[in-house]
């Protein structure tokens, strides 16, 4: 790596490096229902936002600048952006 | 985000964000029962054609909640998460199945054990060395003094398909591959049959992981209950992670 952060544990293993290719961040769970309010997240503008349960695109936009994600069915959902 | 941390990649991916929420192994399952293999006939009447499973158990800290679970992407295997119960309060059950040997009907006739591991959310503060990164609220979005944090290598795919990802040590995945189902109320005279294609990530290579459906079919006469509709295919994100380092 050229700059960057990495971590090792005590064992000498790396347990961190930030050149590592990723498929996202975790950013917490969310539980929503039907019809609720959209979920608003302006911390992330930029950055594409995606679900590990049961998923569709089409519940997530970008009008804001940042995502916005509207509940199409209630379920608990761990979020991600990437 | 206004302010705070966020270190990307080379590549322009974002590695740590300090609005996310940093996701820890908590554990190995250890098998409590199984492999059972698969049972029945496909033709044959009730109860129908069953595919095999096994079953894990992790106990974990119970503040580490909520969970979700991994699962060892085999060579030459198919593999996915069936299911997870909670025992109790740090505790939970994982269903899983790993199977290959594939008959006509696409029932894996072989099923083995596989490794399972466990993930969940730090909620309680780090003490002693190391570094930490808050959220704007005070709660702890990555703890880097504890091993094993969630960092995914790849996404994958949604669909059917090959899936390229970058090299890793020992491929692991995380997620639910969805699945797809198939009622039929009028099999007989008081019958009726589920079938069950589940999703499952395969592999017969280093660089690449495919999704499959194994089969899962259930027949069931009128003393059984009815559950279950007719179902669209349903297909979901997970994840590749590097398996190298986790216990």
């Amino acid at each position: 790596m050229s700059h960057g952060l990495r971590i090792w544990d005590a064992a000498g293993n790396l347990s961190f490096d930030s050149d590592l290719a990723t498929g996202g961040v975790c950013i917490g769970e969310f539980t929503v229902s039907i019809g609720s309010a959209p979920l608003l997240f302006p911390d992330y503008p930029g950055l594409e936002l995606f679900g590990l349960n049961t998923w569709d695109a089409n519940w997530v936009d970008y009008a804001l600048g940042y995502p916005r994600f509207t509940p199409v069915v209630s379920g608990n959902f761990l979020l991600f952006v990437s | 985000m206004s302010y705070g941390l966020q270190i990307k990649n080379p590549g322009q991916q974002v590695v740590i964000n300090a609005s996310g929420r940093g996701l820890y192994c908590l554990g190995k399952g250890t098998l409590i029962s199984g492999p059972t293999q698969v049972s029945g006939l496909a033709t044959g009447s009730h109860p129908g054609r069953r595919s095999g499973s096994s079953v894990y158990r992790v106990t974990f800290d119970p503040t580490m909640t909520p969970v979700i679970a991994a699962i060892d992407v085999r060579q030459g295997f198919r593999s996915r998460i069936l299911g997870m119960s909670v025992v109790s309060a740090g505790q939970v059950n994982i269903s899983a199945y790993c199977g290959n040997a594939a008959d006509g009907d696409n029932f894996d006739t072989n099923q083995v054990a596989v490794d399972v591991w466990l993930f969940g959310f730090i909620n309680t503060m780090p003490s002693g060395y190391g570094l930490a990164i808050y959220r704007a609220d005070g709660s702890v979005a990555y703890d880097l003094t504890k091993p094993n944090i969630l960092l995914p290598r790849s996404r994958l795919s949604t669909q059917f398909g090959n899936v390229t990802f970058p090299g890793v040590t020992r491929t692991v995945a995380i997620g639910n591959p969805g699945g797809f189902r198939q009622f039929d109320r009028f099999v007989s005279a008081n019958s009726w049959s589920l079938l069950k294609q589940q999703y499952a990530w395969g592999r017969n290579d280093t660089s690449f992981l495919k999704l499959f459906y194994s089969t899962q079919q259930f027949r069931y006469n009128n003393t059984e209950p009815q559950y279950g509709n007719e179902g669209a295919d349903d297909f979901s994100n997970g994840f590749i992670i590097e398996g190298a380092g986790l216990p």
